[in-house]
């Protein structure tokens, strides 16, 4: 049955494979009754059209599925990075762009968003002393708590380390305090980390969009204001005002300077003499810093202390000052200026006990001095002492172990209790001068005075009394036994050259007359 | 409607003493379309056919109109043939009984004869010859 040259099958054929390749692929090519090669031919053709019809839409359904996984991998891995993968909430990424839709909603019309910005006041502590899944444990409970605090429209975010972010929209001045103060009274239950209790206080910035804000110049002012709530004190909320931006900027400035100054002439020791109040007779001095600034003057420690410790710059600034000191105690030795019982005071930042090498440095120094460990008293405030975790013990005791005196400055101004004074491995006390002096009248009680004196023998420890500054005070403490203080009735702090003159002058203190070296 | 029908055969090759041979033949419809639910009965009727052993089939394809993909995923899966003759008469059948051996063919062995005399004979070759 071969098929004629006139076939119209044969014409059919054709135009029904041009209709397949034109992409049809549904089309078919109708067979003739008669079953011949052609029709064959033309069955074979529907046989393949119907195959490839089915295999393209198979790739198509499996484009689409393909299509579906990648959206969906997009949208997890979206949410992935907006995501703070210990808490759950949003991050910094997902904040800024939840911030930009409520700037732009509010230039549609809406009313402001309010940023608060909070961040937990000493959560290091937690994480040095119960270690850091504990530290995870408080930060989750923390998030979960703030998103308890927040209204449903509101976004509570982790910005990283112990810092939190809450997103108030549609604010007032009035809603976004009411959603700081909430979240204050939320942390401000104890939480519980094992066998302790975590007290989770924050300090709070809260900034109201204005229409010029941007996402980032929102988040700059509110950590602005969250700076300056830290400055103030625990569990302080702080709105933003514009002159915190200026107090940051001259911050900024001075840490840069600070971390020049050191190791320069800009910063020099003084030292304030310890007398013995028996005789007058100086039997040690106290180091103290002091940053003589080219163009603002004399900074006090008091301020940049904190920022040295703030910048991460205490250390260098801490041995600095214990090289210095250590150094001129050996000339002072080489002159014979000191007697055998002489000590040098230096005080050194909590953080410091937390280097490990810090002992090493100090051996070191003392063994290139030549100096007796008993000549050096490091000076470690109450609160480094008790709130110190296993790595501060351990520093302290490996200084104990070198010979070198420990000292608690500035006691009874903080946690002061009589069981940690007979648990600390310390040697001696220095009274803080607040007790000598009662803050409101500026009048002075001897029986509480001797009171405190009592304590402290009691405990087995040395007393030195700072902050005496009449003849008064000085012959009641005197009276209590031995006792030693300094004050500005004995000497205020001498830059070296005074120091060694006075020395040298081997002159018991006070001085007959003011002024004379 | 479909006309299926089980032929006794004596063989002349096997020995008297060889016990019948039973084919299970089906004739598909002329002129249908056979889709998946023709196809099923089919298969259905040759399970029962055999009663669980597998039984030689042969299938006269001759004159469809054309197979569904459905009807040939059947053809695969068929479990109860031992051993499949398709016999079509014209090159339209010799194609569509291509299509149908063609992609993933049954387990058992299975061919296209022009004519059932060929198509018998190879069916009892299975059965006897190895």
């Amino acid at each position: 049955m071969a098929a004629d040259a006139g076939d119209p099958r044969l014409a059919m054929l054709v135009d029904g494979i041009v209709r397949l390749s034109r992409g049809d692929l549904g089309s078919r090519i109708v067979p003739s009754p008669a079953r011949d090669d052609v029709d064959a031919v033309i069955t074979g053709v529907n046989l393949l059209a119907e195959e490839l019809e089915l295999v393209y839409r198979q790739f198509e359904k499996r484009v689409e599925n393909r299509t579906a996984m990648l959206h969906q991998a997009h949208l997890d891995m979206k949410r992935m990075a907006m995501t703070d993968a210990l808490t759950g909430l949003s991050n910094r990424v997902d904040l800024v762009e939840k911030i930009e839709k409520a700037l732009s909603a509010q230039r549609d019309g809406s009313p402001p968003p309010a940023l608060l910005l909070l961040d937990l006041d000493s959560f290091k502590n937690v994480n040095d002393r119960f270690g850091h899944d504990a530290g995870d444990d408080v930060l989750r409970e923390v998030a979960e708590r703030l998103r308890g605090a927040v209204r449903t429209t509101d976004t509570v975010a982790r910005l990283g380390g112990d810092e939190f972010a809450i997103l108030v929209t549609q604010a007032t001045m009035e809603v976004a305090l009411g959603v700081a103060n909430r979240a204050l009274d939320v942390l401000s239950k104890s939480i519980d980390v094992g066998e302790f209790d975590v007290h989770p206080r924050a300090s709070i910035g809260l900034r109201v969009a204005t229409e010029e804000h941007t996402a980032e110049s929102l988040l700059h002012e509110a950590d602005t204001a969250m700076y300056a709530a830290k400055n103030e004190g625990r569990s302080a909320i702080k709105a933003f005002e514009p002159v915190m931006l200026y107090d940051r900027q001259l911050r900024t400035l001075m840490a840069s300077e600070l971390r020049d100054a050191i190791g320069t002439d800009q910063l020099c020791v003084h030292y304030q003499p310890i007398v013995n109040l028996r005789d007058g007779s100086i039997n040690g001095v106290e180091v103290l810093v002091r940053w003589a600034h080219p163009t603002r003057g004399m900074i006090s420690p008091e301020s940049f202390i904190p920022l040295a410790e703030e910048i991460g710059a205490i250390s260098d600034l801490d041995r600095w000052v214990m090289a210095t000191a250590l150094q001129q105690y050996a000339i002072w030795r080489a002159a014979r200026l000191i007697p055998e019982d002489f000590q040098i005071r230096v005080n050194i930042s909590a953080i410091e006990l937390r280097q490990l090498d810090m002992v090493d440095f100090v051996r070191g120094l003392l063994k290139r001095m030549s100096m007796p460990p008993r000549s050096l008293v490091i000076e470690i405030t109450e609160s480094a002492l008790v709130s110190g975790g296993e790595v501060e013990t351990y520093s302290l005791l490996s200084f104990k172990q070198l010979g070198v005196c420990i000292e608690i400055d500035d006691f009874g101004t903080g946690y002061s209790s009589i069981s940690y004074l007979r648990k600390l491995p310390v040697d001696m006390v220095k009274v803080d001068r607040s007790i000598l002096r009662e803050p409101a009248t500026g009048s002075w009680q001897p029986e509480f005075v001797a009171a405190v004196f009592q304590l402290i023998r009691a405990a087995g420890l040395g007393a030195v009394f700072e902050g005496i500054e009449t003849q008064e005070q000085a012959e009641f403490l005197r009276s209590l036994g031995d006792v030693s203080g300094q004050g500005f009735f004995f000497s205020k702090p001498l830059p070296e050259p005074e120091v060694t003159a006075l020395l040298l002058s081997g002159s018991a203190l006070p001085l007959p007359q003011v002024g004379q070296h | 409607m479909f006309g299926m029908n089980s032929l006794w055969l004596m063989p002349t090759e096997v020995p008297a003493t060889a016990a019948p041979v039973s084919v299970v033949r089906l004739v598909l419809p002329e002129g249908e379309h056979i889709t998946t639910e023709i196809a099923e009965s089919f298969a259905e009727q040759v399970r029962a056919e055999g009663g669980g052993v597998p039984q030689p089939v042969l299938i006269v394809i001759s004159g469809i109109a054309s197979l569904s993909r459905g009807a040939r995923a059947v053809f695969s899966r068929s479990r109860s043939a031992s051993a499949i003759a398709l016999v079509g008469a014209s090159a339209v059948d010799r194609v569509l009984a291509n299509f149908l051996l063609g992609g993933e063919p049954p387990a058992c062995p299975t061919s296209y004869f022009g004519d059932e005399d060929t198509a018998v004979a190879w069916l009892l070759e299975r059965i006897h010859g190895s």
